[in-house]
C-alpha cells in the first residue's frame, strides 16, 4: 500500500511539473507495452464500470455539468449517436468512450467514430462511400483534405459562415467534429479543475492547473487523478507490481476518490451534489424514452375496450396514461431543476411539452366525458412526438445550454412560451380527434353517420387551444412591449401564430355562416393544425427569419413536408369519399350542409335547426 | 339605407372575406421577410396602405356587426366584449403607428450627451433654386428603384409644397415617361458599394503623377499602392502611418526631411516614364538614383522596398465607386462597404447628366450642362426632447465562455430646460424609461430605451433602440378584453348563445342528476 501511494505521488508530481496530460503522466518506459498489448488491454480498459465517474463535474458550454452529460453531448456531436457499435460487434457507450479518451485506454484516432453523411464530401475525401462513420486519421490524411480546409478558410473569410455552399457547410461541420476529437485526444477540453474563487470563472484542464493553484494545493487532486489513470490502465504497471497491488487498483474506488478531491479543492464554486446527482440520473434513465412506451401501451389497452376487455382495458389504459404523464412530469421537473428555467426553450423541449400537454388535456376531457376517444387518440400522438424528439438528436438538440440573453427573463418566458406551446397541445388533440371523423368517412363513404358527439369533443379541444393561443399571443405582445417597447411587429413567429389563430377562428365562424357543419369542422381541425405546424416548426426551420431566432435549426424539413402532404391527401380523400365517390354506393347526393344552430352572436343562421344530438 | 349598409358591413360573410385576405397577406409577408428582410415585408405588406385599409375595414365590420345586434341581450355579452376588445386593440395600433416614434441611437461611453436618433426611414434633402433646404421621403432601401421603374425626385419648388411635383412623379413612375421639370432620377440602390481610387494617365491635365507600390516581406501581402499627383496638394505626399513620408517634388532638395523629422522619400518624374528619387533614413543618410517603370529599390526603412508602377507626365486622380457582388470578398468581414444610389440630374428639357453613384451621408452634387443641384440623403434623423448619455456599458458572460449573458447600458437622461438628471439602466428585457413618471408612462409619453446592438470588439459602444408608443395602454386593455370575451363566449353559459356542443354537457348533467 505504501508503495502505491509513493508511486501515485510520483506520477501526480510528474504530471504537475510537466504540466501535461495523459501521455506525459505515463512513464515513458511503459509505452511499448501499451501499444504491443493494445488489443486486450484496450478491451479491458473499456470494460471498466464508469458509473462512479459519471458525476465528475466539468465546465463546458457555459455551465457546470456531470461528465456523463458531457460524454453524451460530445459523442453525439462526433458520431451523431450516444453509443457506438462497431463492425466487430463491439459496443461502447458515451462514458466508456470519454473515459478512454480522458484516461488513455485506446487510440481513437484510428477507429471509425467521426460521422460523415454527405456523399459529396465523402467522395472528395476518397472515403468509403458506404460507411457512415470514419476514422479521424483517415479523414485528415485524405489527399485533398488540406486543400479543402484552405478553401473553406478562404470562403469563410470572404463571405462568413452563413453563406457557405451545401458542400462546404457539411465540410465545415466535419471540421468541427474533427476539432472536438482532437481536443478530446489532447485533453484540453477536460476542464475539471475548478476556478478557486469565482463561481462564474473559467475552469481549466490539468495542463493549466498551475494558473490557479500551488503545487501543494493541487497535490490531492493530482494524486487521485494518477490513481484513476493507473486503475484504468492496469497494464501500465510493471507486471510484478501489478500483481502485488491488484487489490488496491479498484477503478470504481479511484473514481470516487477523484470526485472527493475535486470537490475539496474549491468547494465554493462546485454545484450542489444533489444537482449533479439529479442530472446523472436524468441522463442515465432518460424519462422521456420510458414515457413513450407508456403512451403506446395506454393507447393499445384502451383500443381493446371497443372489442373485448372493456373493464380491465380501461383500468390498464388509464394506468399507463397516468404513468406516462408522471414520467414526463418527472423528466421535465428534472430539466427545470438542472437548468433553472422553464422547459420550453428549444424545439426538443417544446415537443416534449406538447406531448405532455396532449396527455394532460386528454386525461382531463376523458375524466369529464368518459368517451375513450380522447385518450385513444392523444396517447399514440404523444408517443409519436416523443419518439420523434428522442430519435433525431441532431435536429432536436436535447442538451441543456445557457439561454440567449433575450430569453433570460423567467416570468415572461414561463408565462408566454408555456401558454403558446400548451395551446399547440390542445390543437393537436383536436387534430387527432379529427382523424376519427375523416377516417370513418374514408372507410364508409357517402353521407356517413358519424357520432355527433365526436364533433363536440373536437370543439371542446379546439376551444381550449384558441383561448390559450389568444392568451399566449397577447402575453407575447405584452412581453415584447415591455421588453423592447414594440407591441406587435409582424415578426414571422408572431405573424404565424396570428395566422394559425385566425385560421381556427375562420373554421369556427364558417360554421356560424353555415358554410360547413360537423364534418367540415373536423376538416378544419386537421387543416388548422398545419398552420400550427408552420408556426411551431416552419418559422424556425423553414423560414429561419425573425426575432425568435434562439430556436432556429435545420433538418427534418422533408419529413414535415411529407407529413403535411399526407394530411392534405387524407383530407382530400375524405372529401372525395363524401361528395364524389359515394354515388354508386348510396346515391343520396351530397349531404345538405346545414348550419348547426343559433350562432354565438345570435344573429346569423337564425333559420338553422337544432340537430338532434344524442349519445350513440 | 344607412342601416342596410351597416348590415352589409356587419355581415359575417364580409368578415370572413377580410379574414381570409389578412391570413393570406400575412403569410406572404413572412415569406417576403425570409427571402428579403423585415423592412421589405413591412413596406409591401404590413405597413402598406392597402393592408392598413384592410385593417380599418375589419374594424368597421366588427363595429357594424356589434351594432346589428342592438338592442344587446344578456347572451350577446361575450360577443360584444370580444369584438369591442379587437376594435380597441386596432385603434391602439393605429395610434401607435401614427403618433409613435421608433429609431436607434449609437452611444459611446465618454462621448457626452446625445440628442438625435436615426429612424429606419430614408430621406433626401436638396437645396432648391430659392436657396431653401427641402426634405422629401426617399424610401429607396425599401423599394429599390430599377431601370424600368426609376425613383424620381422633382426639384420644382415654387410655393414650397411640391404638389405638382408629387403628381408628376406619381405619373412618371407609372408611365416611365420623361420628367418635364428638373428632376433627380435614380435607377439603382445598393449597400454593397466600394470606393476605389486610382491614378490614370490623362493628357492635357497638366499634372504629373506617379504610382508606387510599397512592399515589405515582414508585413506580407500585396503591399500598399501609393498615388502621388501634383495637384490637388494633399495628394502630392503620402504618409506611411506616421513613420515615413513620400513626396512628389519639382526638384530634389538635399538634407530635406519629412514633417516632424520623419524619414522622407522625394520623387521627381522626368517626363519619360522614369523617376529620380532621394530617400533619407532615420540615421540621416540619403540615397539617390533613378527608377524605371517596374523596377524596385530598397528604401532603407526596415525591409520596405518601393516599386515604380507608373510615372505619367500628365495624369488624373480618379475616385471610382463600384458595386461589388458577393464573390469578390464583399461580405460580413468587410466594413468599408458604402450605401448609395445611382442616378443623374435630368433638366426636364431633354438635357441630362451622366449616371453616377451618390453615397448616403455625403453632400453630393449632381450636374447636367453646367446646372447643378446639391443634395444629401440617408436615414432620417430626429430629435429627442431631452439628451441621453451612455455612462457605462457592461456585458456579463456565461461562465467559462465569451458568450454574452446580458447587456447593461447605464444611461443618464437630462431635461434641457430644468437641467434635471435621471439615471437608469437598459438591460436585456428591462428597458430604461424617460421621463419615468407613472402618469406619463400610462399616457404613452415615455420613451423606452432597449438594447439593440453591440460590438464585441468595442465595448465602449452600445446601440439602443428608442421607442415611444402612445397607443400601448389601449393595446394592453384591448388584449385583456379580447381574452375575457373569448372566455365568456366559450365558457360562461348565460352570457353567450347556445351551441350544439351544449347538448353534450346537458346530457352529462342529466345523467349525473339521475344517479
Amino acid at each position: 500500500m505504501k508503495r502505491i501511494i509513493a508511486l501515485l505521488l510520483m506520477l501526480g508530481g510528474a504530471a504537475l511539473t510537466l504540466g501535461a496530460e495523459v501521455e506525459e503522466v505515463l512513464p515513458e518506459a511503459v509505452e511499448p507495452r501499451e501499444t504491443a498489448a493494445q488489443p486486450e488491454d484496450a478491451a479491458a480498459a473499456l470494460r471498466h464500470d464508469t458509473t462512479n465517474l459519471e458525476g465528475v463535474v466539468i465546465q463546458h458550454g457555459g455551465r457546470k455539468k456531470p461528465l456523463l452529460t458531457f460524454a453524451k453531448e460530445s459523442l453525439l456531436t462526433i458520431s451523431g449517436r450516444t453509443r457506438l457499435s462497431f463492425d466487430d460487434g463491439e459496443r461502447i457507450d458515451a462514458m466508456g468512450f470519454i473515459a478512454s479518451m480522458w484516461l488513455g485506454g485506446r487510440n481513437w484516432m484510428h477507429h471509425p467514430v467521426v460521422s460523415l453523411d454527405h456523399a459529396g464530401v465523402k467522395e472528395a475525401l476518397a472515403l468509403d462511400m458506404e460507411a457512415r462513420r470514419h476514422a479521424y486519421h483517415d479523414i485528415v490524411t485524405a489527399p485533398r483534405f488540406t486543400e479543402l480546409l484552405e478553401e473553406l478558410d478562404a470562403r469563410t473569410d470572404a463571405r462568413g459562415e452563413d453563406e457557405l455552399s451545401d458542400f462546404y457547410d457539411n465540410f465545415s461541420q466535419l471540421v468541427r467534429r474533427l476539432q472536438l476529437v482532437r481536443a478530446l485526444e489532447h485533453g484540453s477540453v477536460f476542464t475539471v479543475v475548478p476556478h478557486p474563487t469565482d463561481d462564474n470563472g473559467r475552469w481549466v484542464s490539468f495542463s493549466e492547473a498551475e494558473r490557479y493553484y500551488s503545487e501543494e494545493e493541487l497535490q490531492p487532486l493530482m494524486r487521485t487523478r494518477g490513481g484513476l489513470i493507473l486503475a484504468y490502465n492496469p497494464g501500465l504497471l510493471p507486471e510484478e507490481l501489478y500483481r502485488e497491488l491488484a487489490g488496491d487498483l479498484d477503478f470504481e474506488v479511484a473514481a470516487l476518490r477523484f470526485k472527493d478531491a475535486q470537490r475539496a479543492i474549491s468547494p465554493g464554486v462546485m454545484p450542489s451534489e444533489t444537482k449533479i446527482k439529479t442530472e446523472v440520473l436524468y441522463e442515465r434513465w432518460n424519462p422521456f424514452r420510458i414515457a413513450y412506451l407508456f403512451s403506446f401501451l395506454s393507447c393499445l389497452a384502451i383500443a381493446f375496450t371497443w372489442t373485448v376487455w372493456r373493464r380491465p382495458g380501461l383500468v390498464i389504459g388509464w394506468g399507463f396514461a397516468a404513468a406516462a404523464i408522471l414520467t414526463l412530469a418527472i423528466g421535465m421537473a428534472a430539466r427545470v431543476y438542472i437548468s433553472g428555467r422553464a422547459p420550453v426553450t428549444n424545439m426538443y423541449e417544446t415537443v416534449i411539452w406538447v406531448a405532455f400537454g396532449l396527455l394532460v388535456f386528454a386525461a382531463i376531457f376523458e375524466f369529464r366525458y368518459r368517451c375513450r376517444y380522447y385518450l385513444v387518440s392523444a396517447a399514440p400522438f404523444a408517443g409519436l412526438l416523443l419518439i420523434l424528439a428522442e430519435s433525431a438528436p441532431v435536429i432536436f438538440d436535447p442538451s441543456i445550454s445557457p439561454l440567449t440573453p433575450v430569453l433570460r427573463d423567467n416570468f415572461w418566458l414561463t408565462t408566454h412560451v408555456l401558454t403558446v406551446t400548451i395551446s399547440y397541445a390542445a390543437f393537436a388533440l383536436a387534430f387527432a380527434l379529427g382523424h376519427f371523423v375523416l377516417g370513418n368517412q374514408i372507410i364508409k363513404g357517402g353521407k356517413v353517420a358519424t357520432n355527433p358527439d365526436l364533433y363536440a369533443y373536437i370543439y371542446r379541444a379546439m376551444q381550449v387551444g384558441i383561448l390559450l393561443l389568444a392568451i399566449g399571443v397577447a402575453l407575447g405582445a405584452v412581453w415584447a412591449n415591455y421588453s423592447w417597447g414594440r407591441f406587435w411587429d409582424w415578426d414571422p413567429k408572431e405573424t404565424w401564430s396570428l395566422i394559425a389563430l385566425l385560421g381556427y377562428l375562420f373554421v369556427l365562424h364558417g360554421r356560424l355562416v353555415g358554410w360547413w357543419s360537423g364534418f367540415g369542422f373536423s376538416v378544419g381541425a386537421v387543416l388548422g393544425f398545419q398552420g400550427i405546424l408552420m408556426c411551431w416548426y416552419g418559422v424556425n426551420f423553414i423560414l429561419g427569419a425573425g426575432l425568435h431566432s434562439y430556436g432556429f435549426g435545420t433538418g427534418g424539413t422533408g419529413y414535415v413536408i411529407g407529413f403535411v402532404v399526407f394530411e392534405i391527401m387524407f383530407v382530400a380523400a375524405a372529401l372525395l369519399r363524401r361528395y364524389v365517390w359515394h354515388a354508386e354506393s348510396g346515391g343520396m347526393g351530397p349531404p345538405k350542409v346545414s348550419p348547426d344552430v343559433g350562432s354565438a352572436d345570435g344573429g346569423e343562421g337564425s333559420q338553422a335547426q337544432v340537430p338532434e344530438v344524442s349519445r350513440v | 339605407m344607412m342601416w342596410r349598409l351597416i348590415h352589409l358591413f356587419g355581415s359575417l360573410k364580409m368578415a370572413m372575406g377580410l379574414f381570409l385576405v389578412i391570413i393570406i397577406a400575412s403569410a406572404v409577408g413572412t415569406i417576403y421577410e425570409s427571402r428579403f428582410d423585415a423592412q421589405v415585408a413591412r413596406y409591401y405588406v404590413y405597413e402598406a396602405p392597402w393592408f392598413t385599409l384592410w385593417l380599418v375595414l375589419l374594424c368597421v365590420t366588427l363595429a357594424c356587426a356589434t351594432f346589428t345586434r342592438l338592442p344587446w341581450k344578456k347572451k350577446h355579452t361575450g360577443f360584444v366584449v370580444t369584438h369591442l376588445g379587437i376594435i380597441i386593440l386596432l385603434i391602439g395600433a393605429m395610434i401607435g403607428r401614427h403618433a409613435g416614434v421608433e429609431g436607434s441611437i449609437t452611444l459611446r461611453v465618454g462621448e457626452g450627451p446625445q440628442r438625435h436618433f436615426v429612424t429606419q426611414k430614408m430621406a433626401l434633402n436638396f437645396w432648391g433654386q430659392d436657396g431653401d433646404l427641402y426634405l422629401v421621403d426617399f424610401p429607396v432601401n425599401l423599394k429599390p428603384p430599377s431601370e424600368e421603374r426609376p425613383h424620381m425626385v422633382p426639384l420644382a419648388t415654387e410655393g414650397g409644397l411640391n404638389v405638382a411635383g408629387a403628381f408628376n412623379r406619381a405619373f412618371a413612375s407609372i408611365l416611365g415617361s420623361d420628367p418635364r421639370e428638373p428632376t433627380l432620377v435614380f435607377d439603382r440602390y445598393s449597400d454593397n458599394l466600394v470606393e476605389e481610387i486610382s491614378l490614370v494617365p490623362r493628357p492635357g491635365s497638366g499634372n504629373p503623377g506617379v504610382k508606387l507600390r510599397m512592399s515589405s516581406a515582414m508585413m506580407g501581402g500585396q503591399g500598399v499602392e501609393v498615388y502621388l499627383i501634383d495637384r490637388p496638394a494633399d495628394r502630392s505626399f503620402h504618409n506611411m502611418e506616421g513613420l515615413a513620408q513620400i513626396s512628389l517634388v519639382d526638384r530634389i532638395r538635399e538634407d530635406e526631411s519629412g514633417q516632424g523629422g520623419m524619414p522622407l522619400m522625394q520623387v521627381l518624374p522626368d517626363g519619360e516614364g522614369r523617376i529620380e528619387y532621394a530617400v533619407s533614413s532615420t540615421q540621416g543618410e540619403t540615397r539617390t538614383g533613378f527608377l524605371e517603370t517596374g523596377e524596385s529599390v530598397e528604401t532603407g526603412w526596415a525591409d520596405w522596398t518601393v516599386t515604380l508602377e507608373g510615372a505619367f507626365p500628365e495624369a488624373e486622380y480618379r475616385q471610382e465607386i463600384r458595386e461589388t457582388n458577393g464573390s469578390e470578398g464583399a461580405g460580413p468581414m468587410r466594413d468599408d462597404l458604402l450605401t448609395g444610389v445611382r442616378g443623374w440630374l435630368d433638366l426636364g428639357d431633354g438635357r441630362r447628366g451622366e449616371p453616377r453613384w451618390f453615397i448616403a451621408g455625403d453632400t453630393e452634387t449632381a450636374e447636367a450642362n453646367g446646372e447643378i443641384v446639391r443634395f444629401a440623403f440617408g436615414n432620417r434623423r430626429e430629435r429627442l426632447p431631452f439628451t441621453v448619455e451612455l455612462v457605462n456599458f457592461e456585458v456579463p458572460r456565461d461562465e467559462g465562455t465569451e458568450n454574452p449573458a446580458g447587456f447593461i447600458s447605464t444611461l443618464v437622461f437630462r431635461d434641457p430646460e430644468t437641467g434635471e438628471q435621471v439615471r437608469d439602466t437598459a438591460g436585456m428585457n428591462h428597458p430604461a424609461r424617460y421621463p419615468p413618471e407613472l402618469h406619463r408612462a400610462f399616457t404613452g409619453l415615455t420613451y423606452k430605451f432597449s438594447q439593440a446592438h453591440w460590438e464585441p470588439d468595442d465595448l465602449s459602444l452600445s446601440v439602443v433602440q428608442v421607442l415611444r408608443d402612445p397607443g400601448w395602454s389601449l393595446k394592453w386593455v384591448g388584449s385583456l378584453i379580447i381574452i375575457a370575451g373569448i372566455f365568456i363566449i366559450f365558457y360562461v353559459r348565460p352570457y353567450r348563445s347556445r351551441r350544439p356542443e351544449d347538448a353534450l354537457d346537458d346530457a352529462l348533467r342529466r345523467k349525473t342528476k339521475k344517479t
